[in-house]
């Protein structure tokens, strides 16, 4: 494992080193390579924040590597990750024909205290265009980003309550325990921003960030007869967890600091 | 009978000194420079010396503007001080000096107050800043005809100071601005012309305070009604001599009747001008306010000359020396082949005067269309773009008097025509004053004019004059008398042609180098040239080449990498404004300031690319700096010269014989210069640009330009600074 480590942290450096030595930008005073870390916060207007339906601050944590490739342009990759809550607001059945041929529904009833935990770790690639007339890494710029998210939702003990209709008349209550899902999904983010260099050293960044989850969008398009009978948990929770994280990266204000590696 | 002895003796020595005097322009000319040690003004920064006399302002009425005055005073004046045009010590300036002391004998403590310089301008002018500077020009001076004549100038000038015109006219226009002035308070046309009212009021009350102070001393004031004819006929050269053709002519090159003007015309200056929009008054006005005036009962006992009419004409033949320089660097060519044709008169084996007349040809040509190709093209170096300025002989019509001749010639002939005519001059000059590098190389970059642009090759020219064409002919007419032999129609053609241009001055230039092609240099450089065997002077690689119909041009690298390993910085440029509401104020102490800061990042910029870094300031200049003070000056006129050749890299700073010291000492021949301007209104605009020079070509290197709607931050500026050096230091790729 060691060996792995050392061995990738010297490929990078055999790869990274003659970038930015033969590079025919002139980076900031040279230097190419800009490593730091970052925030994206926004107040959580509509969805829960992580541990409370209260309003709270939603803040994502990146770290961010960014690579001057020509006079106003940075190649950006950035790993990032948050942490936020889901709450579903309504009731859903679940349909199923058991083996004797009769429809059992399950009535999911969404029942806790605390909303649902939604983890994100996300994979960011995208560029950093600089304004005409700036040279990379200083001024203002306009970003795009495609942002990979890996999620996982996990649901406690009390979260659902189930009411099983067997037979109506008497439906059996009870609930469903602990569990988690993992989806995957993308998001295509849009900012604007501005950077400084401090002490011709680090590397200051802020602006705003606008972004969009294109899953959630067709499925609110398809407005999918979203709770029928034919839902199941996941595709609920799935269809959640993106409308969650639509509403988490629509806008975000971002400040990062960063500094200039080589 | 003693005294008579000490009046011979003194007389002789006298006429020993005016000889020497003169004897030095005989065979070369050395452009003036500063000596000595500097003086305090120029050591101490513009913000000390502003703080110190806004501390000592006082309460007064108009503080404020008062203020704004002095801030503005000091900077413009360490601007002018540290210019390099201001000469320090020098010959000119010694005498000037004298004839103030001469005007304020009795007047000591007023005396102590003035600062009088010469600077190196053309115009006939002299000015004064209320703080007791007083600046005359070179021009002015080349113009004089006697010292009366400069000592009421000084006085008129003397009159400013004393009076504090430039403070009161300074606070009288912000309040006219306002609409607060008592003088006038009129729609705002109204108080516009008011302030040329006002400032003609002054000249006026300097004119008159200013003849005061002359009846004063000993000075002729009768000599001195001359200085408003040296103001009215300012326009015209220093003397009006005739221009002979005969000047570029010899035995050969026999200049066409059609280049000559049979009658130059008659000088017309009109002395009762439209003076509303002026701000001095007409010279009739001023002539005749001051008229009345000039009656004095001891006129037989005053003086025209009360330092020296000796030192007055060596000062003024200096000057008009001077003036062919400032002639060249300020792209008056004409005017600089005139003014050294005049003192050619005097002095015709002056190298000086030759080599003058010879750059001013050389520069015309290149700026004239060639009869073959276009030899001017535009420079894409970077991602700046400078406009092209090509020279064109001002119009005869336009002109006045003798030198109307010059203008006609110049103006009319041809490239082929001017490139035989220099190359004759200048090859001439060069034989007579054997070993001139100067001349050398303007030979060859003329013989490189003439192969690669004019397309002409010896075979071009003949070897024969038309008197012994015309006698072989005769010869031949006598042999074809013989029966036997039959002339051909070709050979008849040939012959006739060949009658009526030996006949005729047309195609002048096919015989002008007769004698010349006697020469065995002349023709081996001519040969070597048309080989390629020398090197093309002046001719640029980096010009672009003519696009080519059909290829697909290749994608250029548009900022190459030069590999330059040293550059001379100068102190940049900077400059931060605020603009409110359409008037613009500069902030002067934060100028200073960031001028520092942006020499320091690039001293630390050039210090990360291992770009070796040295410097032409004046910002820390002490007493004994007067050797960098010289270098400044010649770097300056280099430059104020080669920025006036816009895009037009074929064109020779004249400048640059002067500079070789400073490449030497500096260890490059790159020269740079940067600078931001940054101005803040309702957004913030930040301009930022790098010029970088070759000393030795003249060659535009690199001309970047950025422009942002950003505030001048550091980093900002230290991101551009970085990437110009880089471009500079980097060797190109292969």
């Amino acid at each position: 494992m060691r060996f792995k480590e050392i061995f990738s942290v010297c490929i990078s450096a055999i790869t990274l080193w003659p970038l930015s030595a033969l590079a025919q930008s002139p980076g900031y005073l040279g230097k190419h390579v800009t490593l730091g870390y970052s925030n994206n916060f926004f107040p959580a207007l509509i969805g829960p924040v992580a541990k409370s339906y209260n309003k709270g601050l939603n803040s994502t944590h990146g770290l961010n590597f960014e690579y001057t490739i020509k006079n106003r342009t940075n190649f950006c990759f950035s790993f990032q990750r948050f942490r936020t809550g889901v709450n579903i607001n309504h009731t859903f059945i679940q349909s199923k024909v058991d083996s004797f041929g009769n429809t059992r529904n399950t009535t999911y009833n969404f029942d806790s205290k605390e909303p649902l935990l939604l983890q994100t770790n996300g994979l960011c690639f995208g560029f950093k265009f600089f304004d005409p007339g700036v040279l990379a890494p200083v001024g203002k710029y306009r970003k795009f980003e495609l942002v990979l998210l890996f999620s996982k939702l996990t649901y406690g003990g009390k979260s659902f309550i189930i009411f099983d209709n067997y037979t109506n008349a008497n439906p059996i209550k009870g609930k469903i325990g602990t569990g988690e899902y993992k989806f995957n999904s993308f998001a295509l983010t849009y900012s604007l921003g501005r950077q400084r260099v401090l002490f011709d050293l680090l590397v200051l960044d802020y602006g705003i960030q606008f972004g969009v989850v294109p899953a959630a969008l067709v499925a609110t398009l398809n407005m999918e007869s979203d709770y029928s009978s034919l839902s199941t948990l996941e595709s609920v929770l799935r269809q959640e967890t993106n409308r969650r994280l639509f509403r988490y990266e629509t806008i975000n204000l971002h400040i990062g600091l960063g500094f200039l590696a080589f | 009978m003693k005294l008579f002895i000490k009046e011979l003796f003194v007389g002789l020595l006298l006429f020993i000194n005016a000889d020497i005097s003169f004897a030095q322009f005989e065979s070369d000319y050395t452009p003036l420079t500063s000596s000595g040690s500097l003086p305090a003004e120029f050591i101490t920064t513009a913000k000390e010396i502003s703080k110190q006399e806004i501390s000592d302002l006082g309460k007064v009425t108009d503080r404020s503007a008062k203020q704004q005055f002095i801030i503005a005073n000091n900077y413009f004046l360490r601007d002018l001080l540290l210019s390099g045009n201001v000469l320090v010590n020098d010959p000119l300036s010694r005498y000037v000096n004298k004839v103030v002391d001469q005007l304020l004998k009795d007047q000591p403590a007023l005396r102590q107050q003035l600062h009088v310089y010469v600077t190196r301008s053309g115009d006939v002018n002299a000015y004064a800043f209320d703080k007791g500077f007083i600046f005359v020009n070179v021009g002015l001076l080349a113009q004089l005809e006697n010292e009366s004549q400069l000592a009421f100038i000084l006085a008129h000038e003397i009159t400013h100071v004393i009076k504090k015109h430039s403070v009161n006219q300074y606070i009288e226009n912000i309040r006219l601005e306002n609409g607060t002035s008592s003088y006038e308070r009129g729609s705002s046309e109204e108080r516009n012309l008011a302030r040329y009212r006002f400032s003609k009021e002054q000249e006026s009350e300097a004119d008159m305070e200013g003849l005061k102070l002359m009846k004063q001393t000993g000075y002729s004031i009768k000599a001195m009604g001359g200085a408003f004819d040296v103001l009215q006929y300012s326009y015209l050269p220093f003397e009006l001599v005739d221009f002979r053709k005969n000047f570029f002519e010899d035995e050969y090159l026999n200049l066409p009747d059609t280049l000559y003007l049979k009658k130059s015309s008659e000088v017309k200056s009109n002395d009762d001008y439209d003076d509303t929009k002026s701000s001095h008054p007409n010279i009739r006005k001023r002539r005749g306010s001051i008229e009345p005036e000039l009656k004095v009962n001891d006129e037989s006992s005053r003086k025209k000359y009360l330092v020296s009419e000796t030192e007055f004409k060596n000062v003024r033949e200096m000057a008009r020396f001077e003036l062919c320089r400032v002639y060249l660097i300020e792209r008056d060519y004409v005017n600089a082949v005139y003014a050294s044709y005049i003192l050619s008169e005097k002095y015709m084996n002056n190298l000086y005067l030759k080599k003058t007349i010879s750059k001013a040809l050389y520069n015309i040509l290149v700026n004239k269309p060639s009869d073959h190709r276009s030899f001017t093209n535009t420079v894409s170096i970077g991602n700046g773009n400078i406009s092209s300025k090509q020279y064109v002989v001002p119009d005869y019509m336009n002109i006045e008097g003798a030198s109307q001749k010059l203008y006609y010639m110049l103006g009319n002939m041809t490239s082929t025509e001017l490139n035989t005519v220099a190359l004759s001059y200048t090859y001439k000059a060069y034989k007579q004053h054997a070993g001139d590098p100067v001349l050398s190389a303007l030979t060859d970059s003329l013989f490189s004019v003439l192969v690669n642009s004019n397309n002409l090759f010896l075979r071009d020219f003949s070897s024969k004059s038309k008197a012994e064409i015309k006698k072989s002919d005769t010869t031949g007419k006598a042999a074809l008398a013989e029966p036997d032999q039959e002339e051909s129609k070709y050979t008849k053609i040939k012959k006739e042609q060949q009658k009526t241009e030996v006949e005729t001055d047309d195609n002048f230039t096919k015989y002008a180098f007769v004698g010349l092609l006697k020469d065995e240099e002349f023709v081996n450089r001519y040969t070597k040239m048309a080989r390629g065997l020398t090197q093309k002077p002046l001719i640029d690689e980096y010009t672009n080449s003519p696009k080519i119909k059909g290829k697909k041009k290749k994608k250029k690298n548009s900022v190459p990498f030069l590999g330059i390993d040293k550059v001379l910085f100068l102190d940049p440029f900077y400059m931060k404004v605020k603009n409110d509401h359409g008037t613009e104020y500069v902030k002067y102490y934060e100028i200073e300031e960031h001028q520092k800061i942006l020499a320091d990042i690039q001293k630390k910029c050039a210090d990360k690319l291992k770009l070796e870094y040295s410097t032409v300031t004046t910002k820390d200049l002490s007493e004994s700096d007067i050797e960098r003070y010289n270098q400044n000056a010649v770097l300056n006129d280099w430059l104020g010269e080669r920025f006036r050749h816009g895009d037009n890299n074929s064109e020779l700073v004249t400048s640059s014989e002067y500079i070789k010291q400073l490449i030497k000492e500096a260890g490059t021949q790159y020269v740079a210069w940067s600078g931001v301007y940054d101005s803040k209104g309702k957004a913030h605009h930040c301009t930022y640009f790098f010029i970088l020079m070759d000393l030795e070509s003249g060659k535009l290197m690199k001309f970047e330009t950025r422009y942002v709607r950003s505030n001048d931050n550091r980093d900002l500026i230290t991101s551009f600074v970085y990437n110009s050096l880089m471009h500079v230091h980097k060797k190109p790729s292969l």
